[in-house]
């Protein structure tokens, strides 16, 4: 219609518009600190116009829509660097307590440690008789083996909080999965063609957000609005309004693994997130230190002992092991593997294959560990690889039992390879594990210091030879660990001291660049998506004018109404 | 580009966040006085100060074995000085002896006076040091100097007229000896071709009857056996056996000890290297021959004994020489490191410790940065366009 009931009608429409306008507004205010809040827009739009005689006249204005502000391609850089930022800082937290845990500059550290033993041992050169330079001997060489069984069970209860930490992780995850779950639904039921859920989407953003801190996700938003969303490797994580839920389970070698639906084993495919960060520090950085650890025990007893065995104690007896040395034999499966191969028997033992005893020859015994690589389908096909070194060992006997089974023996150690493997199957033989944990002073010595052999030949008891040949070994330049070659204490300070050093400067750094680049990103959407007061006060001045002025319009058009029925007496 | 409230208020708790940062670890390092407070402040450097620190225990070691050697060497050079003088001292003796205008009675006296001179070279020898003998080599709780008789083959004395050999000791090892050793001389003087008398006084006193037709052992004194071959003697015939009263501990091993990187040095001198010479000769032995030559009266046995000596001492001066240049050894090994000491501090000081002014400027400069980032996001947060729109 038109003349003063269309201007009324206008200024009807102009008023509930603005007051809508400031209801948005105001919605935007009372969300300034909302977290994943997404600040929304009036979208006004003219309405529908007349065809008059004269033209087309306009009636007012009408709300188009509620846009919400936001900017996909910034939620997505966003969600990528959380993934990234949540690994890097994952690592760093736990890094950082074992960097402070390697603090050697003080005098308990194991490299000082390892000087006072060498020391040790030059003091009793010095004097062989000296029944105090023996007890000193035995004492710094405690201390040295509980400080090794001190750093392995650091590392150990390390492991076992990963292990708490994981379970968590993955009951956030599927949590916030299911966020998303249930708000799929709300969204579909809520929307309509032209009407977007705008705050339940922002809750849904906010909770893809949280969950891409934890995993890896990729997502894809659905015709009907519906976003579903993938794990690594294809996994469907939400479908709809259904969620896939992770589980934990203990594997046969007591490692926790994550599983998709309780039946895929998704662990090795989480490489990014606060989960892909702790399952990498628990499967593969601690695990290299402890190996390095291990090494280093290891290669320090079997050094020791072999010299101890070799020289004269007080009584002319020879001497015996100085260090206990008690690995504990695991043989673990690569993942991939396709073949049934197994260890069957008693497993690894230690083998002397001179004398055929099955007793322990720190000699032969290398300290090291030993990649399995069955190179066809018969326990024959077996290449045995020393991760130290990275050489190809010979075994001294590959005997063929008869039965499907073969029996290697090396290095000072015999295991029994049956089953049908397939070609590339690998199995990583741990023949150090546990030594630095259980490495202490063989305890006749610790009773009886006369055990200790400083000498090369009976009956002298001025001889020190054996004792300056043990001192002497704190130089000797050639072992090799980890596939590094020097003195035992350059090891050390090489594979554990220098590795974390470095691990942890490492995260540091990236979690910093990393940090800094999701502040940038936040920035950047927040220009889009964020709430600034200072916008919307401007707004509300803006509509509030507005509002007046359309009020005003009624106050004109009613005298106009007035005037014109006034006109008739 | 519009800037959002919470961005404004994110972006001021994240610089204040590392400005603190920043604040707490330069407070870590002036507080401990060291920049590498864990491996990950800087890994290359704390490898090196773990470096530093194996080196600088070593050479604490080094300096302690040197020192015990220095000590060790010390005691063996006064003992061997002292011994050196006293050798002197027997030369002296037997050079004035063997001049003819002394009687047998008088050389009787220096026989005496050498036996205490041998007695206190014998005691010198088996000096202790912590309960260890310096000069048994590895048997260090044996004696070096033992007392046990040993015999050599009889010798002619000057008076003999006839045979001058033919007669050999069996049991120069000292088996089966008896006497009390070395209170006696024995000599034997052939009364006829086949027939001897012995005289354990010298040659003042003459008895016992021992025939020594068809050759063969014979034991005469003290479980002395002579082994005589199947010849005529010529009466007059005189011979004496040596009696020898000490022997030295064969043990010659060298006691080694590492005073640096691969050097060591051997810290001790045995009896054999100091008191044995030639072909297994001592100068115990060379002094109970003097001995023996004094009491029997023997001049051309003094004149031999003092060439004995003379040898002796002459190798003894040469194992003194040895032992004073291994001390200097051990003085320069230890003026060494003392140096290697300073340096090696000197770089894990540069490396790990930090230079406090700086520290201290950096701490202060950092405050003043905190402070004016307090400061400025005060102000911010207090600024908007609220405090301008009048209701």
């Amino acid at each position: 219609m038109s003349g003063v009931m269309n201007i009324l009608e206008i200024a009807r429409g102009a008023l509930a518009t603005e007051q809508n306008a400031l209801e948005v507004t105001s919605h935007n205010v009372g969300n300034v600190n909302t977290p994943g809040y997404s600040v929304q827009r009036t979208v006004m739009e003219t309405n529908m116009p007349l065809r008059m005689p004269y033209g087309i006249m306009g009636t007012g204005v009408k709300i188009g829509e509620i846009q919400r502000m936001y900017s996909q391609f910034l939620n997505n850089q966003l969600n990528t660097q959380n993934s990234l930022s949540g690994m890097w800082g994952a690592r760093q937290e736990v890094l950082g307590l074992l960097d402070a845990g390697f603090n050697e500059s003080g005098n308990t550290g194991i490299n000082q440690l390892l000087n006072d033993f060498w020391n040790a041992w030059e003091d009793v050169a010095n004097n062989p008789e000296g029944a105090t330079e023996r007890k000193a001997l035995v004492t710094k060489a405690t201390t040295v083996a509980e400080a090794f069984g001190e750093k392995a069970k650091e590392l150990s209860s390390v492991e076992t909080n990963l292990d708490a930490n994981i379970r968590g992780g993955v009951d956030d995850v599927n949590r916030y999965a299911q966020q998303i779950a249930d708000l799929n639904g709300k969204i579909l039921a809520m929307e309509t063609q032209d009407v977007k859920a705008n705050d339940l989407r922002d809750q849904r953003d906010l909770a893809l957000e949280n969950l891409s801190q934890l995993v890896p996700v990729q997502y894809v938003e659905t015709e009907q609005g519906e976003m579903t969303v993938f794990l690594p490797g294809g996994y469907t994580l939400v479908e709809g309004t259904t969620a896939c839920k992770l589980s934990t389970k203990l594997d046969d070698n007591n490692s926790l693994r994550v599983m998709w639906s309780d039946t895929t084993d998704m662990t090795s495919r989480l490489d990014q997130g606060k989960l892909g960060g702790w399952l990498d520090l628990r499967d593969s950085t601690i695990p290299q230190y402890q190996e390095s650890l291990d090494g280093v025990a290891a290669h320090l007893a079997n050094m020791v002992n072999t010299l101890h065995r070799q020289g004269i104690d007080e009584d002319g007896n020879a001497g015996g092991d100085f260090f206990t040395y008690e690995p504990s034999f695991t043989i673990l499966p690569a993942e991939g593997n396709s073949g049934d191969a197994a260890f069957p028997g008693a497993g690894p033992q230690f083998y002397n294959s001179t004398t055929g005893l099955y007793e322990y020859d720190p000699s032969k015994v290398t300290g090291d560990s030993y990649t399995f690589a069955f190179t066809g389908t018969s326990p024959a096909d077996l290449t045995i690889t020393n991760r130290s070194t990275g050489l190809v060992v010979t075994p001294d006997d590959a005997i063929d039992n008869g039965d499907g089974t073969f029996t290697y023996a090396f290095d000072g150690l015999r295991v029994t390879v049956g089953g049908t493997p397939r070609d590339g199957d690998q199995f990583t033989f741990m023949a150090n594990r546990n030594v630095a944990g259980n490495l202490a002073v063989n305890s006749a010595i610790a009773e009886d210091t006369t055990k200790i052999a400083a000498a090369t030949a009976a009956g002298a008891p001025g001889d020190n030879t054996n004792a300056l040949a043990i001192a002497n070994l704190r130089d000797k330049s050639d072992e090799t660990i980890m596939r590094q070659t020097g003195t035992l204490s350059d090891l050390y300070d090489a594979i554990l001291v220098g590795a974390v050093g470095n691990d942890t400067a490492d995260a540091k750094a990236q979690s910093d660049f990393n940090g800094n680049l999701i502040q940038q990103i936040k920035n950047q959407r927040d220009s889009v998506a964020g709430v600034s007061l200072d916008e919307e006060m401007i707004n509300m001045i803006k509509f509030q004018q507005a509002y007046a002025a359309a009020a005003k319009l009624i106050t004109v058009g009613d005298e106009m109404l007035q005037t014109v029925l006034s006109l008739k007496q | 580009m519009k800037v959002a409230t919470r961005t404004i208020y994110e972006n001021i708790a994240a610089n204040l966040f590392k400005s603190a940062e920043k604040l707490q670890s330069l407070n870590e390092n002036a507080s401990s006085g060291k920049r590498i407070n864990q491996p990950s402040d800087d890994p290359v450097g704390a490898a090196a100060v773990l470096d530093i620190q194996t080196v600088l225990g070593a050479l604490a070691q080094y300096k302690t074995n040197v020192n015990g050697a220095s000590s060790q060497l010390k005691a063996s050079e006064s003992v061997m000085t002292s011994v050196n003088d006293l050798l002197t001292t027997a030369k002296e003796l037997a050079a004035q002896m063997s001049n003819e205008t002394y009687s047998a009675q008088d050389r009787r006296a220096a026989a005496s006076q050498v036996e205490n001179l041998t007695e206190e070279i014998r005691q010198l020898a088996n000096t202790q040091l912590n309960g260890s003998y310096l000069f048994s080599g590895y048997s260090t709780d044996a004696a070096a100097v033992s007392t046990g008789a040993s015999l050599e083959d009889p010798v002619a004395n000057p008076a003999n007229p006839g045979r001058t050999d033919g007669v050999t000791t069996v049991n120069k090892d000292g088996t089966g000896l008896t006497g009390t050793f070395p209170v006696n001389t024995y000599m034997i003087k052939f009364t006829a071709a086949r027939q001897f008398q012995v005289s354990t006084d010298g040659g003042s006193t003459w008895s016992g009857s021992y025939d020594t037709t068809g050759g063969g052992n014979i034991t005469i004194t003290d479980g002395i056996v002579l082994n005589f071959d199947d010849v005529d003697f010529t009466a007059g015939d005189q011979f004496t056996v040596p009696v020898h009263q000490y022997r030295i501990n064969g043990d010659d091993n060298s006691i080694e000890v590492n005073v640096g990187r691969s050097a060591s040095i051997k810290k001790n001198v045995t009896a054999v290297d100091a008191f044995q010479y030639g072909s297994g000769e001592t100068v115990f032995n060379a002094l109970d021959d003097l001995r023996t030559a004094l009491l029997t009266n023997d001049t051309n046995g003094i004149a031999d004994s003092l060439t004995a000596l003379t040898e002796g001492q002459d190798n003894l001066q040469t194992q003194l020489a040895d032992v004073g240049a291994r001390l200097n050894r051990t003085q320069a090994r230890s003026d060494l490191i003392d140096a290697m000491n300073l340096q090696n501090e000197q770089r894990r000081s540069d490396i790990e410790d930090v230079d406090i002014v700086e520290i201290m400027t950096k701490l202060q400069s950092q405050q003043v940065a905190y402070q004016a980032a307090l400061l400025s996001s005060a102000k911010i947060s207090q600024v908007s366009l609220l405090n301008y729109l009048t209701p």
